[in-house]
């Protein structure tokens, strides 16, 4: 199938560029690898396909490996890196594919960077040329340094990767290759380069080298061995990672780096993943994503991002866009940006913003001479909803053509943002200043140093601009602020100042009253069950046929298998409202859905804490002391209790009949007030009287621990 | 603690919160010097009151000052309302609306009623439907990083320096916000409770009471001890009052980030932090 076949020193210098210092994240095989697919997208009539991944793991045994033979062994043996693994016999395999891409093009015998016709040979710079940027002058594309793949070998416990790639532009012809980074090293007394590869020999320019196997029948035998899901006639590249890092890659790790990394080209539909059996595609990114954040808050957030990158994608009106004059500068100030004060408006309305930076780019053409071109960015914000606005997160991206400058994003705004690169002259001289694995840009990449003049300020302005803009916009923000002390001082409409609690029941009822009805009713997600608070007892009045009132006043008995049974019941719908996907209610109304949810499963905990202190305390209240006061209600009277004067009424008089069950004592009837001690919680209480007149009476009850 | 009315002339309670069901809607319009508003009534039959019951609506302040009932028909012959009203604060304006029959028993009622000022000029308390007791405006008039502003009637409003962005960072900063609450809301309390042109200030009670609710305090207002001794000295038990009530107040547990924290512990835990980092760079 492939032999191993290291072709020695050939004399002058030996170079090994350690790339394990420029690649040292688990991830950064897997975002290579996303990155060459996206680079290889086939198009169709001008327009890309979607690439799709698959990430899957196969195990295969060093038996089945002809190509392990005793050479290789002896230059594992003494090979610089990937020391991890002993040579064991089952062999773990970390499998990645893409599809809808071309494959990689060109012609795999000739170890040149053209065809026999000229063409360029994309199979010289994927195993030859290392280091050769010979994607750099292509803006859509990824790739700018040409280092990538070996990630490869830096993950693999034996410092090795296969692969197989199907070439679209030549009848799916079907290539098998497999490198080794051992690192310069002598074997039987002989010096052999960094990297070594597999394939067949062939003579070159009368030099013995390495290219890769193009046979139908050693490629079937190669996705069999594997266990690849590619068909010999689906084009694209498949790579297999032997003795994979296991520590740091798992399909949990896998989709929590894509859907995190990716969202973008996910949400637009640029790109699918499967990983194992899970897909991950624009449809089910919200909810993959939903179900991995714990915190209710974040949850919101991430849906409003996604809600934010779908609007984003959309024609905005004018009103909602703006202008940045760019001065050369690298700061930014209120007076480079047309209509300020509008913008600052439309900003505290939760507008989403559209705003263009326009510039000058100076690239060289030969030696001395400089073309320049008008280019642009676009820039998009929004607010934080105003009742999330004292959270920080990443929910912000840094996109050129399909490529997320991951390392971009910043937890400095409480804003959605997006710096979107999609003009081919700023992609371009984006991609000369970012760096390994597309993740961070710098102004000093000596990249640009090479093809651009005057570049620095434009560079270092959209590095930090949504930072920059988010300054600029609070600092001149001199609204007045009612969002930022709600922590601790938020109060209802309701709530004037005046209001007292006319609720019955026991002691503090909780707030749980519903909003008042809207055009739209919300309904709840999960429909929760009866877990009221616990009460000491219950209190009710009645008008009696002679004109006087009465006022009850009941113990409230539990019993433990009630409440062990309420506990029970709260606890299930506290699971399942953690089940909830959040991405499901992305509209006004599942965000009010959640919001009400939210409150619910609150009160649910809060309510937990105390039926569970109420059983380990034998399910009771009592013994309590209970204190009834009261006064003439009237209109305009604030506290009508505190105006209570002697002459109003006495309990102390034979007029009013007090009515006492076993279990409760009175302690005094004096004035407005009637002490009593409750012992136990099946007790009964009543008070009778205020006959005469038709003024209303405010009773308070409070009660206490003895 | 719970409080219950009787009801001993059996009157009806008049719907006015916003719904299908409304029965009294206060619309109102916010111009320069005055404030429009419009009546809508549609009382629900099931009341059954006489149709020769006299419908009266009145203008009032949440304490003290009010207009005089104005007519609005009868049960039989209802008729809406416009009229303007000055020398009233938008912030304050209540209504009440009552129905009496001709022996002058009320026979329904609703108190309380907020004016509507969404179609109009708005509130200037604005912001999702929620609110605050204490707003925060920026100033440059300010020598000092921050101040508070009282006057009785109105809310506390904590003044920043503007074109410093202290608000983002007293919304996202621990240190910050700790500092600031902490200074600002001994300073209201200690206002509240020495100053005797806050006595009836019904902002005041507002502002107690969320304060007392945060430091998780049962007591009543009139449980809170004097400012002043009977010799006009600081009583020493106001001032550790306010001390521990402040604590109290700032750490009660909140959403911050996201989290479920104590503004204070938060605040201890981050202090520490830093002088461990700091030894660490030296």
């Amino acid at each position: 199938m492939l032999e191993f076949i290291p072709i020695k020193h050939g004399g002058g210098v030996i170079v090994d560029s350690k790339p394990q210092q420029k690649f040292e994240k688990p991830d950064n095989c897997i975002l290579e690898c996303v990155q060459n697919a996206i680079d290889a997208a086939k198009e169709t009539n001008g327009k890309r396909q979607k690439t799709i991944l698959k990430f899957h793991f196969s195990q295969v045994r060093k038996s089945e490996c002809k190509f392990f033979d005793k050479n290789f062994e002896n230059h594992l043996k003494v090979r610089k890196y990937g020391k991890r693994h002993d040579f064991d016999d089952s062999i773990s395999c970390l499998i990645m594919e893409d599809f809808s891409t071309t494959g990689i093009t060109g012609d795999p015998d000739i170890p040149d960077d053209q065809t026999s016709t000229g063409e360029k040979n994309n199979w010289y710079h994927f195993l030859i040329d290392f280091g050769g940027q010979n994607k750099l002058q292509d803006a859509k594309k990824g790739g700018s340094e040409g280092e990538g793949r070996q990630t490869f070998m830096l993950n693999s416990g034996i410092a090795t990767f296969f692969g197989i790639s199907i070439d679209s532009r030549n009848n799916n012809r079907p290539s098998i290759f497999g490198m080794s980074y051992f690192g310069s090293r002598k074997v039987n007394g002989t010096t052999f380069p960094a990297f070594s590869s597999f394939g067949k020999k062939i003579k070159y320019e009368n030099n013995d080298e390495c290219v890769p196997v193009s046979d139908v029948q050693k490629a079937k035998e190669f996705i069999s061995l594997f266990n690849l899901k590619r068909e010999i006639s689906e084009p694209g590249t498949s790579i297999v990672i032997p003795f994979y890092s296991k520590e740091d890659i798992s399909s949990e790790f896998i989709i929590q780096r894509l859907i995190d990394i990716y969202r973008v080209p996910i949400l637009r539909n640029e790109l699918e993943v499967f990983v194992e059996d899970t897909q991950i595609n624009s449809q089910n990114i919200r909810s993959l994503v939903d179900a991995r954040e714990e915190n209710h808050e974040k949850k919101l957030l991430y849906q409003d991002y996604f809600n934010f990158l779908e609007e984003s994608s959309k024609n905005l009106s004018k009103e909602e866009c703006f202008e940045i004059n760019f001065f050369d500068n690298d700061e930014i100030n209120k007076g480079n940006i047309e209509n300020f004060d509008k913008l600052i408006v439309k900003f505290n309305e939760n507008k989403l913003l559209k705003l263009r930076l326009s510039f000058q780019i100076k690239k060289l053409r030969d030696n001395i001479r400089y073309d320049t071109f008008s280019s642009s960015i676009d820039i998009y914000i929004k607010k934080y909803p105003s009742n999330l606005d004292n959270i920080r997160e990443t929910f912000n991206d840094f996109i050129r053509g399909q490529m997320p400058l991951y390392q971009r994003r910043n937890k400095k705004t409480s804003m959605f943002h997006l710096v979107n690169i999609q003009d081919a002259h700023a992609m371009l001289l984006f991609k000369h200043a970012e760096q390994a694995n597309h993740s961070e840009i710098s102004a000093d990449n000596w990249k640009l140093k090479d093809e651009y003049k005057g570049y620095k300020p434009i560079i270092r302005l959209s590095k930090n601009i949504t930072i920059k803009l988010y300054n600029l916009i609070t600092s001149e923000n001199s609204e007045e602020d009612y969002e930022a002390t709600q922590d601790l001082f938020q109060i209802d409409e309701k709530d004037t100042g005046q209001s007292q609690n006319n609720s019955s029941g026991g002691d503090e009822e909780e707030d749980e009253v519903d909003d008042p009805p809207e055009d739209t009713k919300i309904t709840d997600i999960v429909v929760p069950p009866i877990f009221e608070g616990l009460k000491q007892y219950e209190v009710s009045q009645e008008n009696e046929s002679n004109g006087t009132i009465t006022l009850y006043v009941k113990g409230k008995v539990y019993k433990e298998k009630e409440i062990k049974k309420n506990i029970e019941e709260a606890q299930k719908y506290l699971a399942e409202v953690k089940k909830v996907d959040f991405s499901k209610y992305t509209s006004e109304v599942g965000r009010k859905q959640l919001e009400r949810m939210k409150k619910k499963s609150d009160i649910f905990e809060r309510r937990l804490i105390e039926y569970k202190n109420f059983l380990s305390d034998g399910c009771t209240f009592y013994p309590r002391r209970i204190e009834i006061d009261a006064g003439f209600e009237g209109e305009g009277v604030r506290n009508s209790i505190k105006k209570y004067k002697p002459r109003d009424f006495d309990f102390a008089d034979e007029s009013f009949k007090l009515n006492l069950s076993s279990g409760v004592k009175l302690k005094k009837r004096n004035q407005n007030e009637i002490s009593l001690i409750a012992n136990k919680a099946d007790f009964n209480f009543s008070v009778n009287g205020f006959g005469e007149g038709i003024e209303d009476i405010r009773w308070r009850i409070r009660n206490y621990t003895i | 603690m719970t409080q219950v009315v009787s009801n001993k002339t059996g009157r009806k309670k008049i719907v006015k919160a916003s719904g299908e069901n409304t029965e009294i809607k206060i619309i109102a319009k916010n111009f320069n010097d005055y404030i429009e508003v419009r009546t809508e009534l549609k009382l629900d039959p099931k009341h059954k009151f006489n149709k020769d019951c006299h419908i009266s609506i009145q203008p009032y302040e949440s304490k003290g000052f009010a207009k005089p009932p104005m007519d609005m028909g009868t049960v039989g012959e209802p008729s809406d309302l416009v009229f303007n009203l000055d020398d009233i604060s938008i912030d304050t304006l209540l209504f009440r609306i009552k129905v009496v029959d001709k022996n002058n028993i009320v026979k329904g009622f609703a108190d309380e009623i907020r004016p509507d000022f969404s179609g109009g000029a708005g509130t200037s308390e604005g912001g999702d439907g929620s609110n605050t007791i204490l707003p925060i405006k920026e100033d440059s008039s300010l020598k000092l990083p921050f101040a508070v502003q009282m006057e009785p009637g109105s809310k506390p409003v904590l003044l920043v320096k503007s074109k410093l962005n202290l608000k983002e960072q007293f919304k996202h900063d621990i240190k910050t916000k700790v500092f600031i609450y902490t200074s600002i809301i001994r300073q209201i309390l200690t206002n509240y409770l020495s100053d005797k042109n806050y006595d009836d200030c019904t902002k005041k009670n507002l502002f107690l009471n969320k304060v007392l609710g945060n430091a998780g305090l049962d007591i009543e207002l009139s449980e809170i001890p004097e400012y002043f001794n009977e010799d006009l000295t600081v009583n020493q038990e106001a001032i550790e009052w306010i001390e521990q009530t402040t604590a109290a107040c700032i750490d009660t547990p909140v959403i911050f980030k996201g989290l479920k924290t104590n503004y204070l512990s938060l605040f201890e835990q981050k202090c520490k932090q830093q002088a461990i980092e700091e030894d660490n760079e030296n």
